[in-house]
């Protein structure tokens, strides 16, 4: 039998070797031909663009239609042909065919990459293969393209207020491959649309958070004021047991993957600077501005995490938060029977929509709670140096990105702007009597009554890929959500009216949380790389090894899960990475003080 | 023929213990369907197990509201009745090959098939560039001639056959007939319950697909009606990209921020009562006796 | 070819004419099954140099024949990750106790199907027995563990009946996890799997069951000695195909129906190159796992049907 088998293994082994050698010459001189192809089509390309006279006004180039061919991956994205997208088309003769990725973002990537069937527009996630894009030659510089067509986008992006966008990601050779996206940008003398330090946000207006969230009016039923630090939350936890003691009231609950953001939360309270890499990025903290950390090496947190330990222990926490898949949960949060949890904002906007509306919970509101542990005296919630996921780069397939970057400078104006961001006037707004742009009662009502209605539209697109100017010239909001009907008593939460009023407002107490500083992020690790595998590999230990401790019988065990799991992350190299961050921060810090 | 005690309970049991599975399987239908039949919002807030609690054919009208959908259904019902008469027909004539060991290159064949089995097909890029240099890709064709040899399907029908009685066959031969003449008038009427089964899985397989749709197409007129639920599904979780203009419209509500799942459960009715409706027609293949018997004399 | 091999002997050598009369007779044959080869040289060995990614540092700008060389590395870097090795485990684990339930139950149904006389009840059973298959392992797990969870309706009645004092784990024991998922599975896919043996059963040569009735044998020993033996090469060639996927614990199962008390045994090789892999495109790695996969499956794959081969009349070749 064995030489039987011998001998098929080998006749497999060879005959699988040359047919694959065969296949694989074929498919050699495929990419090569294309490369070949596409090399000529981009000199032509560039002669066209720098052959043009005068600069085409955009009435001139609406009679030649264009499509430009743009992925922008996740899930179903608008439509090319959605009434305000269409109306683009008719004015400057551009449209866009939009592709998804039906949620194989990586996939359809790689696919292109190795293909090199690009569409002519391409948004990447910043992350992954983001460099492989960047280092395969095939992304046209836009720079020059900025420079000649579209100089206000080149102004505004460059601006010091909104991040000095092309100095900051141009390369060592003054080209610039990529445009980020999802930022409002300010003119000279706009204020930000944020303001971070005006006490009449509303919750939604924060930037991302990571925090404890508590359940609104049943906090001032049982506790009567703010929740400032762990013991506080356990007594109010406590009490809260106490008047709902049923299985159907958590006091605490949590999920089996939340493990990363309860960490960030407790961090912010022990006083870090808590920052992450990209969407899918590592997490790491800092206590002095000045050494970085993977946040799991904290010293502080093995304290939170026995504190976690015990309040399951005693009852306070969901007996099957550890291990229970983040829909259950959020089911839980949804019909508000979990008094509180730590961790990220959008379980929380989800859960308080659906609280809104449903009779019976409706006057429910789960609202954060700034938490500084004994001794810490300046709270950091967020780096808001946040210059967008997704980059938008050209590739050389596209036919024509002079007229491209004419359309984004149009996109740019006030036409543009309005209808982008508010839409066709008198379906998607009105102007209201002090002639301003705004939001009626009946619009209101309609977009409540249809959440997909923006999507129906094609309402905001362009936020998606390129950045927006957060006003337009005359002051006015550049989007709807600035709509002075949503500051009107009407357009608000009414929650969060009743919230401002009680001893809860928490409205002032994230002042001063919020900061920037844009050497500590957008840092990205090739992937692939030993820093990327290692970190990988800590990140698949971080919320198991969460979920561990909290269950764990007794403190002992809290502290051996902890040193056991830091103990591998240290085998797997995650010091790689630290000293990768640390040194990519430093660098920066010292070439700005050149 | 009497039946003895034994048999008696013998049959009860059966029966019993047949029904309770049977109940315990009919129930995720119930599940899917009683959440389909809620509010979307409502939904949301688990605890439905048997009956709607707010009643409301909306997560339907949503699904039904789609343009593509016509279009899509037409794809998705030709290229499963296409692709599974094809496959069928080449997987089936091609086990047949495999049953003649006395042929010139049987085993080169045999060979060259378990090659194929274990270390075929491959990778997303390799596949992709394949069928690229094929101009499969935007085709209609890609939904069927990757399928045509499933070399699965080839394995069981040779099995099937090798079980058949040869008596009829080297009848067949001796009469002058060629191997062509046999498969298609001898072989293949034997085998319908291996065609049905066959056909069956192969049908599935094709109603389900929607990833080569995804990766090897991008024409609107292409896409099937699995990948347009799955779109619709997607765009119900409107959770996309996580950006900051989404966070905002989220305020305004005009992005639907929580997960309705009762959308989902709407699609998984749609999408798989065509195909569940199709075994109990070939059930009727699934006769014993029917065959032989008929074929004696 | 034994045949072929006695006349070549005596007739001396081979000669060419004889080869091309072969050819000439077996022409509907070769019609038959060329076109067949062609499309297996096509569509599954021209796509199969992508394997050669598994020993290199794949990059998809420099495609398989300039991407960096690497070796063994990942197989190395693979069985170097204690949680690796646990993975594997429990693949193994997990896989052969569903290949052993998902070979038997579905025989068993399909044998209790064909006993029932009543041919409007045993089409509605069987029809209903394969729903499951359908509706997505999402909902299934998600059914599944609500049903059983701390707080579901399996607890609540258990605990009013007063059987036990507090609810029970069900989903929290890693010692009883690799049932636990094999039953679930059994329970999907049972239907789904009796649907080839019946197609099998309906096969078999009815005059055999008359043969046995003269000589008298009732319904037991009908379905021992004709049923069970005729359907035999179907039973034998599934059970030695399943074999191959021993290393392909489904992921679906592991990753919903698992959780952090169970992981210990839930993870599974799919779910730990999941974990590792995710959005990083780490195409060579999970390439050189699959490869693995394959490579052991088909050992297992070769052995069993050389067994089968010995003992039985059937296998796979």
């Amino acid at each position: 039998m064995v030489k039987e088998f011998r001998k098929f293994l080998v006749i497999i082994l060879t005959a699988a070797l040359l047919l694959s050698l065969l296949a694989g010459c074929g498919a050699k001189t495929e990419n090569e031909s294309v490369q070949e192809e596409q090399s000529s089509n981009e000199q032509q390309g560039e002669g066209s663009a720098s052959g043009t006279e005068g600069i085409p006004s955009i009435a001139e180039d609406a009679k030649n239609p264009i499509t430009f061919s743009i992925f922008v991956g996740g899930a179903n994205p608008m439509k090319g042909d959605a009434p305000i997208l269409a109306e683009m088309a008719k004015r400057t003769g551009v449209s866009f065919d939009i592709r998804g990725s039906g949620g194989q973002d990586s996939e359809i990537l790689s696919i292109m990459l190795a293909s090199k069937d690009y569409t002519d527009i391409v948004m990447l996630p910043r992350d992954n293969l983001f460099y492989r894009y960047l280092s395969s030659g095939d992304l046209i510089d836009l720079k020059p393209l900025l420079q000649k067509y579209a100089p206000t986008v080149y102004k505004l992006y460059n601006l010091p207020q909104n991040g000095s966008l092309i100095d900051r990601f141009s390369n060592e050779e003054g080209k610039l491959y990529y445009l980020t996206q999802d930022l409002e940008l300010l003119r000279e003398g706009e204020e930000p649309v944020e303001n971070l330090e005006a006490s009449d946000y509303e919750q939604v207006w924060l930037p991302w958070h990571r925090v404890l969230y508590v359940l609104y009016p049943e906090v001032e039923e049982v506790y009567g004021k703010k929740i400032t630090n762990l013991d506080e939350l356990y007594d109010a936890l406590v009490a809260y047991k106490e008047k709902y003691p049923d299985n159907d009231h958590y006091a605490m609950s949590m999920s089996s993957t939340m493990g990363g953001h309860m960490i960030w939360a407790a961090l912010s309270m022990y006083g870090y600077k808590v920052l992450s890499h990209g969407i899918y990025g590592g997490v790491y903290a800092t206590k002095d501005g000045q050494n970085y950390m993977y946040v799991f090496k904290a010293p502080e947190l093995l304290e939170f995490f026995k504190f976690l330990n015990k309040l399951y222990r005693e009852g306070l926490m969901d007996p099957e938060g550890p291990i229970q898949t983040h829909d259950q949960f959020q089911q839980k949060m949804n019909s508000g029977k979990v008094f509180s949890m730590i961790g990220n904002w959008d379980v929380i906007y989800t859960a308080n929509d659906s609280l809104l509306r449903d009779e019976s919970t409706k006057d429910k509101i789960y609202i954060p709670q700034k938490l500084m542990a004994p001794g810490v005296t300046q709270h950091w919630q967020y780096n808001y140096a946040y210059t967008g996921n997704n980059a938008m780069v050209v590739t050389n397939k596209c036919p024509d990105p002079a007229r491209l970057f004419r359309f984004f400078e149009w996109l740019y104006s006030d036409e543009g702007l309005v209808l982008n961001g508010w839409g066709i006037e008198g379906e998607d707004y009105i102007i209201n009597s002090e002639g301003k742009r705004d939001i009626s009662p009946e619009i209101d009502q309609q977009m409540q009554a249809d959440p997909e209605y923006g999507w129906k539209r094609g309402l905001q697109f362009f936020q998606g890929v390129i950045n927006i100017p957060a006003y337009t010239t005359d002051g006015q909001g550049a989007n709807n959500w600035m709509a002075p009907y949503y500051k009107s008593e009407e357009g608000k939460d009414p929650r969060d009216l009743k919230v401002r009023q009680s001893p809860l407002n928490w409205h002032n107490d994230w002042v001063g949380t919020f900061y920037k500083d844009y050497d500590e992020v957008d840092i990205y690790v090739d992937a692939e790389s030993p820093e990327a595998m290692a970190l990988a590999q800590a990140q698949a230990l971080i919320d198991d090894a969460v979920s561990k401790m909290v269950l764990a019988e007794s403190e002992v065990e809290v502290e051996q899960i902890y040193q056991e799991t830091l103990q591998q992350m240290e085998t797997n190299g995650i010091a790689l990475w630290e000293k990768y961050i640390n040194d990519t921060i430093a660098s920066r810090r010292s070439n700005n003080n050149q | 023929m009497k039946k003895s005690l034994g048999e008696k309970i013998f049959d009860w049991v059966n029966g019993v213990l047949l029904t309770v599975m049977a109940a315990s399987m009919v129930y995720p239908f119930i599940y899917v369907l009683a959440i389909s039949l809620n509010e979307a919002a409502d939904s949301n807030r688990g605890g439905i197990f048997f009956l709607p609690r707010k009643f409301t054919l909306d997560s339907y009208r949503i699904v039904f509201e789609n343009n593509d959908l016509v279009n899509a259904a037409l794809v998705s019902v030709g290229r499963t009745v296409i692709g599974t008469v094809l496959t069928v027909l080449c997987s089936a004539m091609f086990a047949y090959v495999f049953t003649k060991p006395e042929y010139i290159i049987y085993k080169p064949m045999k060979v060259i098939f378990f090659m194929a089995m274990f270390l075929g097909g491959g990778a997303l890029i390799p596949v992709y560039m394949l069928y690229r240099s094929l101009g499969l890709l935007n085709s209609f064709a890609v939904y069927i001639i990757p399928y045509l040899v499933n070399l699965w399907f080839v394995i069981l029908f040779r099995t099937y056959y090798i079980q058949l009685p040869k008596a009829l066959e080297e009848a067949a031969l001796i009469d002058g007939a060629n191997e062509l003449r046999i498969f298609f008038t001898i072989i293949l009427p034997l085998s319908t319950p291996m065609i049905a089964t066959i056909a069956l899985f192969a049908a599935v397989d094709q109603w389900n697909s929607w990833r080569d749709t995804l990766f090897f197409t991008s024409k609107e007129s292409l896409k099937t009606l699995q990948f347009v639920m799955m779109e619709v599904m997607q765009k119900a979780q409107a959770r996309t990209m996580i950006t900051r203009a989404a966070m905002k419209m989220q305020r305004i509500r005009q992005v639907q921020t929580a997960d309705p799942v009762s959308v989902r459960m709407a699609i998984t009715i749609v999408t798989t009562v065509p195909i569940v409706c199709v075994y109990p027609f070939l059930q009727k293949y699934f006769i014993k006796g029917m065959l032989v018997g008929s074929m004696k004399g | 070819m034994k045949l072929e091999k006695r006349r070549e002997l005596q007739s001396g050598r081979a000669t060419n004419s004889r080869i091309w009369g072969t050819v000439y007779r077996q022409r509907y044959l070769i019609l038959m099954s060329v076109p067949f080869i062609i499309w297996i040289f096509i569509f599954c060995f021209g796509p199969m140099y992508g394997w050669l990614m598994a020993f290199q540092n794949y990059d998809p700008n420099k495609g398989v024949w300039k991407s960096e060389w690497v070796g063994l590395r990942h197989f190395i870097s693979f069985f170097q990750n204690p949680e690796a090795l646990r993975a594997v485990r429990n693949t193994v684990a997990i896989s052969g106790l569903n290949i052993i339930a998902g070979n038997i139950f579905p025989l068993v149904l399909a044998l209790m199907l064909n006993e029932v006389n009543n041919i409007l009840f045993k089409r509605t059973i069987q029809t209903i027995s394969y729903l499951p298959h359908f509706v997505s392992y999402v909902v299934i797990a998600n059914l599944f563990l609500t049903i059983l969870g701390l707080q579901g309706p399996v607890n609540e009645i258990l605990i009013k009946l007063g059987l036990v004092k507090q609810p029970i784990k069900f989903w929290w024991n890693k010692n009883t996890f690799w049932y636990m998922l094999t039953g679930v599975n059994v329970w999907k896919e049972v239907g789904w799997g009796a649907i080839i043996y019946l197609a099998a059963i309906a096969g078999v040569d009815q005059e055999l069951y008359e043969a046995a009735t003269v000589d008298g044998c009732g319904r037991f020993r009908k379905i021992w000695y004709v049923t069970i033996p005729s359907i035999l090469p179907t039973v034998i060639v599934l059970w030695i195909l399943s074999l191959g996927d021993i290393f392909n614990a489904g992921f679906d199962a592991s990753y919903l129906l698992g959780n952090p008390a169970t992981r210990d045994t839930s993870d599974v090789i799919a779910t730990y190159v999941y974990r590792y892999g995710i959005n990083m495109g780490m195409y060579s790695f999970t390439t050189a796992v699959s490869l693995m996969q394959i490579f052991i499956g088909f050992i297992l794959i070769f052995i069993s049907n050389t067994l089968a081969k010995r003992f039985t009349d059937y296998s796979l070749w």
